[in-house]
Protein backbone atom coordinates (compact mmCIF):
# COMPACT_ATOMS: atom_id res chain seq x y z
CA UNK A 1 0.00 0.00 0.00
CA UNK A 2 1.13 3.53 -0.91
CA UNK A 3 2.87 5.49 1.65
CA UNK A 4 1.35 8.84 2.78
CA UNK A 5 3.53 10.16 5.21
CA UNK A 6 7.32 8.79 5.88
CA UNK A 7 9.30 9.61 8.55
CA UNK A 8 12.84 8.95 8.72
CA UNK A 9 14.87 9.08 11.95
CA UNK A 10 13.46 12.87 12.64
CA UNK A 11 14.52 14.77 15.26
CA UNK A 12 13.87 18.17 16.37
CA UNK A 13 16.13 20.29 19.12
CA UNK A 14 15.10 23.61 20.90
CA UNK A 15 18.79 24.62 22.39
CA UNK A 16 19.40 22.01 24.27
CA UNK A 17 16.38 20.36 24.89
CA UNK A 18 15.32 17.34 22.28
CA UNK A 19 11.66 17.52 22.00
CA UNK A 20 11.71 14.86 19.04
CA UNK A 21 14.32 12.05 19.00
CA UNK A 22 14.80 9.57 16.19
CA UNK A 23 11.38 9.38 15.27
CA UNK A 24 10.36 7.08 12.69
CA UNK A 25 7.01 5.45 11.37
CA UNK A 26 4.81 5.30 8.31
CA UNK A 27 1.22 5.81 7.20
CA UNK A 28 -0.51 3.86 4.51
CA UNK A 29 -3.23 5.56 3.09
CA UNK A 30 -6.60 4.65 4.48
CA UNK A 31 -5.13 4.18 8.15
CA UNK A 32 -6.58 6.29 10.77
CA UNK A 33 -3.89 6.72 13.11
CA UNK A 34 -3.68 8.18 16.63
CA UNK A 35 -0.48 9.86 18.21
CA UNK A 36 -0.81 9.67 21.53
CA UNK A 37 2.14 10.63 24.43
CA UNK A 38 1.96 12.64 27.43
CA UNK A 39 2.19 16.37 27.66
CA UNK A 40 5.73 17.25 26.20
CA UNK A 41 6.53 14.15 24.17
CA UNK A 42 6.69 15.44 21.00
CA UNK A 43 3.32 14.79 19.45
CA UNK A 44 2.53 18.45 18.18
CA UNK A 45 6.41 18.92 17.15
CA UNK A 46 6.71 15.90 15.12
CA UNK A 47 3.55 17.24 13.25
CA UNK A 48 4.83 20.26 13.04
CA UNK A 49 7.91 19.40 11.29
CA UNK A 50 6.11 17.39 8.89
CA UNK A 51 3.30 19.96 8.53
CA UNK A 52 6.80 22.63 7.60
CA UNK A 53 5.91 24.81 10.52
CA UNK A 54 9.12 23.73 12.24
CA UNK A 55 12.25 22.65 10.66
CA UNK A 56 13.92 19.22 11.65
CA UNK A 57 16.78 19.23 13.35
CA UNK A 58 17.71 15.84 11.75
CA UNK A 59 15.98 13.29 9.70
CA UNK A 60 13.85 13.45 7.04
CA UNK A 61 10.38 12.76 5.89
CA UNK A 62 8.53 12.69 3.09
CA UNK A 63 4.22 12.99 1.79
CA UNK A 64 3.19 10.75 -1.08
CA UNK A 65 7.02 8.79 -1.21
CA UNK A 66 8.07 12.90 -2.47
CA UNK A 67 9.68 15.71 -0.59
CA UNK A 68 7.84 17.88 0.99
CA UNK A 69 6.64 20.44 -1.89
CA UNK A 70 3.21 21.75 -3.46
CA UNK A 71 1.80 18.70 -3.59
CA UNK A 72 1.08 19.05 0.19
CA UNK A 73 -1.22 22.08 -0.01
CA UNK A 74 -4.30 20.38 -1.68
CA UNK A 75 -3.68 16.64 -1.02
CA UNK A 76 -3.45 17.70 3.29
CA UNK A 77 -5.74 19.17 5.33
CA UNK A 78 -4.50 20.18 8.91
CA UNK A 79 -5.17 21.30 12.24
CA UNK A 80 -2.58 22.29 14.55
CA UNK A 81 -3.66 22.72 18.27
CA UNK A 82 -6.07 26.06 17.80
CA UNK A 83 -7.78 27.62 14.95
CA UNK A 84 -5.30 30.16 13.32
CA UNK A 85 -7.96 32.73 11.58
CA UNK A 86 -7.89 36.83 11.10
CA UNK A 87 -10.58 37.67 13.91
CA UNK A 88 -12.13 40.97 11.41
CA UNK A 89 -12.96 38.70 7.94
CA UNK A 90 -16.22 36.91 7.50
CA UNK A 91 -16.41 32.61 8.28
CA UNK A 92 -16.54 33.43 4.18
CA UNK A 93 -13.48 35.63 3.76
CA UNK A 94 -11.47 33.07 5.88
CA UNK A 95 -11.73 30.55 4.21
CA UNK A 96 -11.28 32.11 0.93
CA UNK A 97 -7.83 33.09 2.27
CA UNK A 98 -6.88 29.63 2.66
CA UNK A 99 -8.33 28.43 -0.11
CA UNK A 100 -6.38 30.78 -2.10
CA UNK A 101 -3.27 29.53 -0.24
CA UNK A 102 -3.55 25.97 -0.89
CA UNK A 103 -4.47 26.56 -4.41
CA UNK A 104 -8.47 25.34 -4.26
CA UNK A 105 -11.13 26.97 -5.69
CA UNK A 106 -13.34 28.98 -3.97
CA UNK A 107 -16.72 26.58 -5.01
CA UNK A 108 -15.66 24.05 -2.11
CA UNK A 109 -16.12 26.53 0.76
CA UNK A 110 -20.17 26.28 0.40
CA UNK A 111 -19.93 22.83 0.72
CA UNK A 112 -17.15 22.55 3.09
CA UNK A 113 -19.19 25.02 5.83
CA UNK A 114 -22.39 23.02 5.20
CA UNK A 115 -20.07 19.89 6.22
CA UNK A 116 -19.25 21.34 9.49
CA UNK A 117 -23.01 22.96 9.95
CA UNK A 118 -21.39 26.66 9.96
CA UNK A 119 -23.05 27.23 6.41
CA UNK A 120 -25.50 30.01 7.44
CA UNK A 121 -22.89 31.82 9.76
CA UNK A 122 -20.96 32.22 6.72
CA UNK A 123 -21.04 35.99 6.26
CA UNK A 124 -20.36 36.12 10.46
CA UNK A 125 -17.16 37.51 11.63
CA UNK A 126 -14.98 35.03 12.94
CA UNK A 127 -13.68 36.82 16.09
CA UNK A 128 -17.62 36.72 17.16
CA UNK A 129 -18.25 32.27 16.93
CA UNK A 130 -17.68 30.41 20.22
CA UNK A 131 -15.00 28.35 20.52
CA UNK A 132 -16.62 24.96 19.27
CA UNK A 133 -17.67 26.87 16.02
CA UNK A 134 -13.83 28.22 15.98
CA UNK A 135 -12.82 24.86 15.78
CA UNK A 136 -15.36 23.62 13.53
CA UNK A 137 -14.25 26.20 10.92
CA UNK A 138 -10.06 25.15 11.21
CA UNK A 139 -12.07 21.88 10.83
CA UNK A 140 -13.63 23.09 8.04
CA UNK A 141 -10.38 24.59 6.80
CA UNK A 142 -8.39 21.58 6.82
CA UNK A 143 -11.09 19.79 4.95
CA UNK A 144 -11.34 22.22 2.07
CA UNK A 145 -10.91 20.67 -1.15
CA UNK A 146 -11.17 17.13 -0.03
CA UNK A 147 -7.71 16.23 1.21
CA UNK A 148 -6.54 12.95 0.84
CA UNK A 149 -5.07 13.07 4.50
CA UNK A 150 -6.52 15.13 7.61
CA UNK A 151 -3.74 16.00 10.36
CA UNK A 152 -5.71 16.54 13.76
CA UNK A 153 -3.88 17.74 16.71
CA UNK A 154 -5.96 18.09 19.72
CA UNK A 155 -8.92 19.21 17.97
CA UNK A 156 -10.93 18.75 20.63
CA UNK A 157 -9.14 21.34 22.48
CA UNK A 158 -10.55 23.48 25.01
CA UNK A 159 -14.24 22.52 24.04
CA UNK A 160 -17.31 21.92 25.97
CA UNK A 161 -18.73 18.10 25.84
CA UNK A 162 -21.62 19.32 23.31
CA UNK A 163 -18.46 20.79 21.32
CA UNK A 164 -16.45 17.55 21.80
CA UNK A 165 -19.21 15.33 20.76
CA UNK A 166 -19.44 17.38 17.42
CA UNK A 167 -15.81 17.50 16.42
CA UNK A 168 -15.83 13.71 16.62
CA UNK A 169 -18.63 13.50 14.70
CA UNK A 170 -17.14 15.02 11.81
CA UNK A 171 -14.02 13.35 12.40
CA UNK A 172 -16.37 9.89 12.76
CA UNK A 173 -18.06 10.96 9.50
CA UNK A 174 -14.52 11.78 7.73
CA UNK A 175 -12.92 8.14 8.94
CA UNK A 176 -16.01 6.04 7.07
CA UNK A 177 -15.20 8.05 3.81
CA UNK A 178 -11.94 6.50 3.72
CA UNK A 179 -9.86 9.22 4.76
CA UNK A 180 -6.31 9.05 5.73
CA UNK A 181 -6.72 10.25 9.53
CA UNK A 182 -3.39 11.16 11.72
CA UNK A 183 -4.84 12.30 14.50
CA UNK A 184 -2.98 13.43 18.15
CA UNK A 185 -5.23 13.63 21.54
CA UNK A 186 -4.99 13.71 24.92
CA UNK A 187 -8.11 12.10 24.92
CA UNK A 188 -7.83 8.08 24.70
CA UNK A 189 -11.48 7.18 24.34
CA UNK A 190 -12.09 9.35 21.23
CA UNK A 191 -8.50 7.54 19.68
CA UNK A 192 -9.67 4.32 20.30
CA UNK A 193 -13.27 4.97 18.86
CA UNK A 194 -12.02 6.40 15.85
CA UNK A 195 -8.31 5.10 14.88
CA UNK A 196 -7.70 1.64 13.35
CA UNK A 197 -3.87 2.01 14.53
CA UNK A 198 -1.56 4.14 16.92
CA UNK A 199 1.79 5.55 17.54
CA UNK A 200 2.98 6.49 21.13
CA UNK A 201 5.74 8.37 21.96
CA UNK A 202 7.35 9.48 24.78
CA UNK A 203 9.82 11.82 25.88
CA UNK A 204 10.66 12.23 22.14
CA UNK A 205 10.98 8.69 21.06
CA UNK A 206 8.76 6.65 19.56
CA UNK A 207 8.03 3.54 22.31
CA UNK A 208 5.25 2.09 20.36
CA UNK A 209 3.18 1.67 17.66
CA UNK A 210 0.61 -1.36 16.08
CA UNK A 211 -3.08 -1.79 15.84
CA UNK A 212 -5.35 -0.85 18.19
CA UNK A 213 -6.55 -4.24 18.39
CA UNK A 214 -2.87 -5.48 18.80
CA UNK A 215 -2.63 -3.03 21.96
CA UNK A 216 -5.87 -4.38 23.31
CA UNK A 217 -5.47 -7.97 22.50
CA UNK A 218 -2.73 -9.42 24.80
CA UNK A 219 -3.04 -8.40 29.07
CA UNK A 220 -6.19 -8.97 31.52
CA UNK A 221 -6.91 -6.42 33.35
CA UNK A 222 -8.01 -5.77 37.24
CA UNK A 223 -8.46 -3.27 39.71
CA UNK A 224 -8.35 -3.85 42.76
CA UNK A 225 -8.17 -2.37 46.69
CA UNK A 226 -8.01 -3.02 50.20
CA UNK A 227 -8.25 -1.06 53.63
CA UNK A 228 -4.60 -0.54 53.81
CA UNK A 229 -3.64 -0.28 49.81
CA UNK A 230 0.42 0.54 50.73
CA UNK A 231 0.45 -3.07 52.41
CA UNK A 232 -2.02 -4.46 49.06
CA UNK A 233 0.61 -3.00 46.56
CA UNK A 234 3.61 -4.63 48.89
CA UNK A 235 1.37 -7.58 48.52
CA UNK A 236 0.94 -7.31 44.92
CA UNK A 237 4.41 -7.01 44.07
CA UNK A 238 4.81 -10.39 45.54
CA UNK A 239 3.05 -12.29 42.98
CA UNK A 240 5.62 -12.70 39.42
CA UNK A 241 2.82 -13.18 37.34
CA UNK A 242 1.38 -9.98 38.44
CA UNK A 243 2.25 -6.54 37.10
CA UNK A 244 0.91 -3.32 39.02
CA UNK A 245 0.03 -0.59 36.32
CA UNK A 246 -0.63 2.09 38.78
CA UNK A 247 -1.24 2.63 42.33
CA UNK A 248 -4.13 5.07 42.87
CA UNK A 249 -4.99 6.63 46.09
CA UNK A 250 -7.49 4.14 46.43
CA UNK A 251 -7.08 1.38 44.84
CA UNK A 252 -4.48 -0.42 41.94
CA UNK A 253 -4.42 -0.96 38.26
CA UNK A 254 -3.51 -4.47 37.53
CA UNK A 255 -2.72 -6.56 34.26
CA UNK A 256 -1.57 -9.98 33.90
CA UNK A 257 -0.90 -12.14 30.97
CA UNK A 258 -3.05 -15.42 32.47
CA UNK A 259 -6.79 -14.48 32.73
CA UNK A 260 -7.24 -17.50 35.59
CA UNK A 261 -4.98 -15.47 38.11
CA UNK A 262 -7.02 -12.45 38.62
CA UNK A 263 -9.16 -15.03 40.18
CA UNK A 264 -6.43 -16.23 42.59
CA UNK A 265 -5.00 -13.80 43.81
CA UNK A 266 -7.46 -13.36 46.75
CA UNK A 267 -6.79 -16.56 48.22
CA UNK A 268 -3.01 -15.52 47.81
CA UNK A 269 -3.35 -12.19 49.46
CA UNK A 270 -5.37 -13.57 52.09
CA UNK A 271 -2.27 -16.24 52.73
CA UNK A 272 -0.54 -13.04 53.35
CA UNK A 273 -3.02 -11.21 55.61
CA UNK A 274 -4.21 -9.29 52.99
CA UNK A 275 -8.25 -8.69 52.76
CA UNK A 276 -9.31 -7.51 49.62
CA UNK A 277 -12.06 -4.90 49.11
CA UNK A 278 -12.43 -5.07 45.61
CA UNK A 279 -11.74 -7.17 43.03
CA UNK A 280 -13.09 -5.93 39.35
CA UNK A 281 -11.75 -7.53 36.33
CA UNK A 282 -11.86 -4.80 33.52
CA UNK A 283 -12.16 -4.45 29.77
CA UNK A 284 -8.92 -3.05 29.06
CA UNK A 285 -9.08 0.25 27.39
CA UNK A 286 -6.61 2.29 25.32
CA UNK A 287 -6.28 4.33 28.27
CA UNK A 288 -5.24 1.28 30.57
CA UNK A 289 -3.05 -0.30 27.92
CA UNK A 290 -1.64 3.30 27.49
CA UNK A 291 -0.59 4.04 31.49
CA UNK A 292 0.77 0.94 30.77
CA UNK A 293 3.14 0.95 28.03
CA UNK A 294 4.29 4.84 29.54
CA UNK A 295 4.98 3.07 32.55
CA UNK A 296 7.34 0.17 31.52
CA UNK A 297 9.09 2.67 29.66
CA UNK B 1 2.72 33.23 -7.69
CA UNK B 2 2.08 36.88 -7.70
CA UNK B 3 -1.44 36.75 -8.47
CA UNK B 4 -1.57 34.24 -5.74
CA UNK B 5 0.15 36.19 -3.77
CA UNK B 6 -1.76 39.22 -4.17
CA UNK B 7 -5.14 37.68 -4.03
CA UNK B 8 -4.09 36.52 -0.81
CA UNK B 9 -2.74 39.19 0.60
CA UNK B 10 -5.80 41.63 -0.74
CA UNK B 11 -8.52 39.67 0.69
CA UNK B 12 -6.65 40.04 3.95
CA UNK B 13 -5.49 43.37 4.08
CA UNK B 14 -8.72 45.24 2.24
CA UNK B 15 -11.15 44.01 4.33
CA UNK B 16 -9.15 45.03 7.58
CA UNK B 17 -11.03 47.61 9.19
CA UNK B 18 -7.39 49.26 10.47
CA UNK B 19 -6.18 49.63 7.34
CA UNK B 20 -8.79 51.51 5.83
CA UNK B 21 -8.74 54.23 9.10
CA UNK B 22 -5.08 54.45 8.55
CA UNK B 23 -4.96 54.41 4.97
CA UNK B 24 -8.03 57.19 5.07
CA UNK B 25 -6.24 59.23 7.92
CA UNK B 26 -3.19 59.46 5.38
CA UNK B 27 -5.08 60.40 2.84
CA UNK B 28 -7.25 62.93 4.77
CA UNK B 29 -4.41 64.58 6.73
CA UNK B 30 -1.79 64.92 3.30
CA UNK B 31 -5.05 66.58 1.69
CA UNK B 32 -6.09 68.74 4.50
CA UNK B 33 -2.24 69.96 5.09
CA UNK B 34 -1.90 70.56 1.09
CA UNK B 35 -5.45 72.72 1.03
CA UNK B 36 -4.57 74.77 4.52
CA UNK B 37 -0.76 75.37 2.81
CA UNK B 38 -2.40 76.22 -0.72
CA UNK B 39 -4.53 78.64 0.40
CA UNK B 40 -2.24 80.72 2.90
CA UNK B 41 -1.91 83.64 0.95
CA UNK B 42 1.40 85.24 1.46
CA UNK B 43 1.71 87.79 -0.73
CA UNK B 44 4.14 90.29 0.60
CA UNK B 45 6.21 92.89 -1.88
CA UNK B 46 5.63 90.03 -4.83
CA UNK B 47 6.82 87.22 -2.72
CA UNK B 48 4.28 84.77 -3.32
CA UNK B 49 3.93 81.42 -1.01
CA UNK B 50 1.92 79.63 -3.15
CA UNK B 51 3.83 79.54 -5.80
CA UNK B 52 5.24 76.20 -4.61
CA UNK B 53 1.81 74.99 -5.85
CA UNK B 54 2.64 75.76 -8.88
CA UNK B 55 3.95 73.29 -11.70
CA UNK B 56 7.25 72.46 -11.36
CA UNK B 57 7.36 72.95 -7.62
CA UNK B 58 4.09 71.39 -6.95
CA UNK B 59 5.58 67.82 -6.92
CA UNK B 60 8.61 68.35 -4.36
CA UNK B 61 6.21 70.31 -2.48
CA UNK B 62 3.43 67.73 -2.26
CA UNK B 63 6.08 65.06 -2.05
CA UNK B 64 7.38 66.78 0.56
CA UNK B 65 4.45 67.13 2.82
CA UNK B 66 3.66 63.38 2.19
CA UNK B 67 6.56 62.57 3.54
CA UNK B 68 5.71 63.74 6.39
CA UNK B 69 2.96 61.09 6.56
CA UNK B 70 5.09 58.40 5.86
CA UNK B 71 5.51 57.47 9.54
CA UNK B 72 1.71 56.20 9.41
CA UNK B 73 2.66 53.60 6.31
CA UNK B 74 5.61 52.00 8.70
CA UNK B 75 3.08 51.80 11.29
CA UNK B 76 0.23 50.16 9.03
CA UNK B 77 3.24 47.82 7.71
CA UNK B 78 4.18 47.05 11.43
CA UNK B 79 0.52 46.04 12.09
CA UNK B 80 -0.11 43.91 9.13
CA UNK B 81 2.97 42.07 9.82
CA UNK B 82 2.73 41.78 13.60
CA UNK B 83 -1.03 40.89 13.19
CA UNK B 84 0.50 37.71 11.46
CA UNK B 85 2.73 36.72 13.87
CA UNK B 86 0.01 37.26 16.88
CA UNK B 87 -3.35 35.84 15.18
CA UNK B 88 -0.37 33.05 13.79
CA UNK B 89 -1.87 33.20 10.49
CA UNK B 90 1.93 33.10 9.25
CA UNK B 91 2.41 29.73 10.87
CA UNK B 92 -0.98 28.91 9.38
CA UNK B 93 0.14 30.05 5.54
CA UNK B 94 3.06 27.83 6.51
CA UNK B 95 0.86 24.72 6.99
CA UNK B 96 -1.62 25.24 4.13
CA UNK B 97 1.66 25.23 1.75
CA UNK B 98 3.06 28.58 1.54
CA UNK B 99 7.18 28.78 2.05
CA UNK B 100 9.09 30.73 3.94
CA UNK B 101 10.02 33.50 0.96
CA UNK B 102 6.46 33.75 -0.34
CA UNK B 103 5.26 34.90 3.20
CA UNK B 104 8.34 37.49 2.65
CA UNK B 105 7.40 38.23 -0.86
CA UNK B 106 3.48 38.71 -0.34
CA UNK B 107 4.00 41.08 2.73
CA UNK B 108 6.44 42.70 0.14
CA UNK B 109 3.43 43.26 -2.47
CA UNK B 110 1.36 44.67 0.22
CA UNK B 111 4.23 46.77 0.60
CA UNK B 112 5.25 48.14 -2.72
CA UNK B 113 1.50 48.95 -3.67
CA UNK B 114 1.66 51.26 -0.56
CA UNK B 115 4.00 52.99 -1.71
CA UNK B 116 2.42 53.21 -5.21
CA UNK B 117 -0.23 54.11 -3.77
CA UNK B 118 1.89 56.98 -1.83
CA UNK B 119 3.11 58.44 -5.18
CA UNK B 120 -0.39 58.03 -7.49
CA UNK B 121 -1.97 60.71 -4.22
CA UNK B 122 0.69 63.04 -4.48
CA UNK B 123 0.39 62.36 -8.49
CA UNK B 124 -3.30 63.01 -8.87
CA UNK B 125 -3.49 65.97 -5.99
CA UNK B 126 0.02 67.39 -7.41
CA UNK B 127 -1.70 67.22 -10.70
CA UNK B 128 -5.24 69.16 -9.62
CA UNK B 129 -3.12 71.65 -7.15
CA UNK B 130 -0.79 72.23 -10.63
CA UNK B 131 -3.53 73.09 -12.93
CA UNK B 132 -5.60 74.87 -10.85
CA UNK B 133 -2.68 76.94 -8.92
CA UNK B 134 -0.63 77.78 -12.24
CA UNK B 135 -1.25 80.33 -14.27
CA UNK B 136 0.08 78.94 -17.55
CA UNK B 137 1.01 75.40 -18.19
CA UNK B 138 4.21 73.99 -20.19
CA UNK B 139 5.06 70.70 -20.73
CA UNK B 140 8.40 71.27 -19.38
CA UNK B 141 7.42 72.88 -16.08
CA UNK B 142 5.08 69.21 -15.89
CA UNK B 143 7.44 67.12 -16.47
CA UNK B 144 10.43 69.08 -14.51
CA UNK B 145 10.16 67.59 -10.62
CA UNK B 146 8.20 64.38 -11.54
CA UNK B 147 11.07 62.37 -10.19
CA UNK B 148 9.94 63.46 -6.91
CA UNK B 149 7.43 61.03 -7.41
CA UNK B 150 9.61 58.21 -7.83
CA UNK B 151 11.87 59.32 -5.22
CA UNK B 152 8.76 59.00 -2.81
CA UNK B 153 7.42 55.92 -3.89
CA UNK B 154 10.93 54.45 -2.80
CA UNK B 155 10.79 56.54 0.28
CA UNK B 156 7.78 55.12 1.39
CA UNK B 157 9.08 51.59 0.49
CA UNK B 158 11.97 52.52 2.62
CA UNK B 159 9.95 53.80 5.82
CA UNK B 160 7.86 50.47 5.39
CA UNK B 161 10.83 48.08 4.97
CA UNK B 162 12.24 49.17 7.89
CA UNK B 163 8.78 48.89 9.54
CA UNK B 164 8.65 45.22 8.45
CA UNK B 165 12.28 44.27 10.00
CA UNK B 166 11.51 45.38 13.19
CA UNK B 167 7.73 44.06 13.36
CA UNK B 168 9.98 41.00 12.41
CA UNK B 169 12.44 41.29 15.07
CA UNK B 170 9.89 42.27 17.54
CA UNK B 171 6.63 40.29 16.62
CA UNK B 172 4.47 42.50 19.00
CA UNK B 173 2.32 45.84 17.33
CA UNK B 174 2.70 47.86 20.70
CA UNK B 175 6.46 46.76 21.21
CA UNK B 176 7.40 47.42 17.40
CA UNK B 177 5.60 50.82 16.79
CA UNK B 178 7.32 51.96 20.41
CA UNK B 179 10.65 50.69 18.74
CA UNK B 180 9.91 51.86 15.31
CA UNK B 181 9.47 55.82 16.55
CA UNK B 182 12.48 55.57 18.85
CA UNK B 183 14.40 54.74 16.43
CA UNK B 184 13.60 57.92 14.52
CA UNK B 185 13.70 59.69 17.33
CA UNK B 186 16.16 59.81 19.65
CA UNK B 187 18.06 56.80 18.49
CA UNK B 188 19.39 57.58 15.36
CA UNK B 189 19.69 61.34 15.85
CA UNK B 190 22.02 60.29 18.87
CA UNK B 191 24.17 58.33 16.87
CA UNK B 192 24.28 60.98 14.45
CA UNK B 193 25.64 63.35 16.48
CA UNK B 194 28.52 60.83 17.30
CA UNK B 195 29.23 60.63 13.64
CA UNK B 196 30.88 63.17 11.12
CA UNK B 197 28.38 64.87 8.95
CA UNK B 198 29.47 62.75 5.84
CA UNK B 199 28.96 59.52 7.38
CA UNK B 200 25.60 60.50 9.23
CA UNK B 201 24.35 61.78 6.02
CA UNK B 202 24.54 58.20 5.10
CA UNK B 203 22.53 56.64 8.57
CA UNK B 204 18.80 54.91 7.32
CA UNK B 205 16.58 57.39 8.92
CA UNK B 206 18.93 60.23 7.64
CA UNK B 207 19.37 59.41 4.17
CA UNK B 208 15.53 58.17 3.62
CA UNK B 209 13.73 61.11 5.24
CA UNK B 210 16.72 63.41 2.92
CA UNK B 211 14.94 62.04 -0.32
CA UNK B 212 12.19 64.32 -0.21
CA UNK B 213 14.03 67.94 1.12
CA UNK B 214 11.99 70.88 2.19
CA UNK B 215 11.79 72.91 -0.91
CA UNK B 216 13.24 76.29 -0.80
CA UNK B 217 10.19 77.99 -0.61
CA UNK B 218 12.02 81.66 -0.48
CA UNK B 219 13.94 80.90 -3.75
CA UNK B 220 11.04 79.78 -5.57
CA UNK B 221 8.82 82.46 -4.26
CA UNK B 222 11.31 85.34 -5.15
CA UNK B 223 11.85 83.55 -8.54
CA UNK B 224 9.99 85.85 -10.44
CA UNK B 225 12.01 88.72 -9.00
CA UNK B 226 15.49 86.97 -10.06
CA UNK B 227 14.10 85.84 -13.64
CA UNK B 228 13.07 89.67 -14.31
CA UNK B 229 16.49 90.68 -12.76
CA UNK B 230 18.69 88.27 -14.63
CA UNK B 231 16.73 88.04 -17.70
CA UNK B 232 16.93 84.23 -18.05
CA UNK B 233 12.82 83.46 -18.00
CA UNK B 234 14.38 80.07 -16.86
CA UNK B 235 13.36 78.30 -13.86
CA UNK B 236 16.17 76.72 -13.80
CA UNK B 237 18.45 76.14 -10.69
CA UNK B 238 16.11 78.65 -8.76
CA UNK B 239 13.73 77.71 -5.98
CA UNK B 240 15.38 74.14 -6.51
CA UNK B 241 15.30 72.50 -2.82
CA UNK B 242 18.08 72.74 -0.74
CA UNK B 243 20.20 69.51 -0.97
CA UNK B 244 23.92 68.58 0.66
CA UNK B 245 23.79 65.07 -1.24
CA UNK B 246 22.64 64.42 -4.98
CA UNK B 247 18.85 62.83 -4.92
CA UNK B 248 20.36 60.15 -7.15
CA UNK B 249 22.81 59.44 -4.47
CA UNK B 250 20.11 59.48 -1.63
CA UNK B 251 18.32 57.12 -3.61
CA UNK B 252 20.57 54.62 -4.44
CA UNK B 253 21.42 54.55 -0.60
CA UNK B 254 18.13 53.90 0.16
CA UNK B 255 17.20 51.66 -2.36
CA UNK B 256 20.70 49.79 -0.85
CA UNK B 257 18.65 50.01 2.75
CA UNK B 258 15.68 48.50 1.42
CA UNK B 259 17.42 45.67 -0.01
CA UNK B 260 19.18 45.12 3.67
CA UNK B 261 16.66 45.28 5.81
CA UNK B 262 14.68 42.76 2.51
CA UNK B 263 17.86 40.39 3.33
CA UNK B 264 17.70 40.73 7.37
CA UNK B 265 13.73 39.89 6.81
CA UNK B 266 14.22 36.63 5.15
CA UNK B 267 17.04 35.77 7.22
CA UNK B 268 15.34 35.89 10.07
CA UNK B 269 12.38 34.31 8.67
CA UNK B 270 14.46 31.23 7.47
CA UNK B 271 15.71 30.63 11.08
CA UNK B 272 13.44 31.51 13.00
CA UNK B 273 10.06 29.39 14.54
CA UNK B 274 6.88 30.42 13.16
Amino acid sequence: MANVLTVNNLSKSFGKIRAVNGVSFSISKGQVVGILGPNGSGKTTTLSVVLGIKKASAGSFTWFDQPIGITKNTRVGSLVEVPYFYPYLTLSKNLEVVAKTRGITLEHIPQTLEMVGLSKRAKTKYQTLSLGMKQRLAIASALLGNPEVLVLDEPTNGLDPEGIAEVREIISNQSKLGRTIILASHILDEVEKVCSDVIILKQGQVISKGSVTELLSDKHMAIVSAEDIDKLYNGLKTIDTLEIIEKRSDNILIATENPGIISSINRELMQKGIALTRIEPIKKSLESQFLEIIKQQ
Amino acid sequence: MVKKLLAIEGRKTLFYPTFRTIIGLHALLFLIVALVASNINLNIEGIRIDKVFQFPHVWNTLAWIASWFNLLLGILAIMLTCNEFQFRTFRKQLIDGLTRNELIIAKLFVLISLAAYAMILVFVSGLLFGITKSSTFSVTDFIHGLQYLPVLFVQSLGYMLLGLLVAFIFRNTAFSIIAYLLYFFPVEPIVRAFMSDSAAAFMPAKTIANLTPMPDFVGISLSDVIQISNGTGSLEMIGTAIQSTPLLTTSIVTIGYCLIFGIIVKLIAANKNF
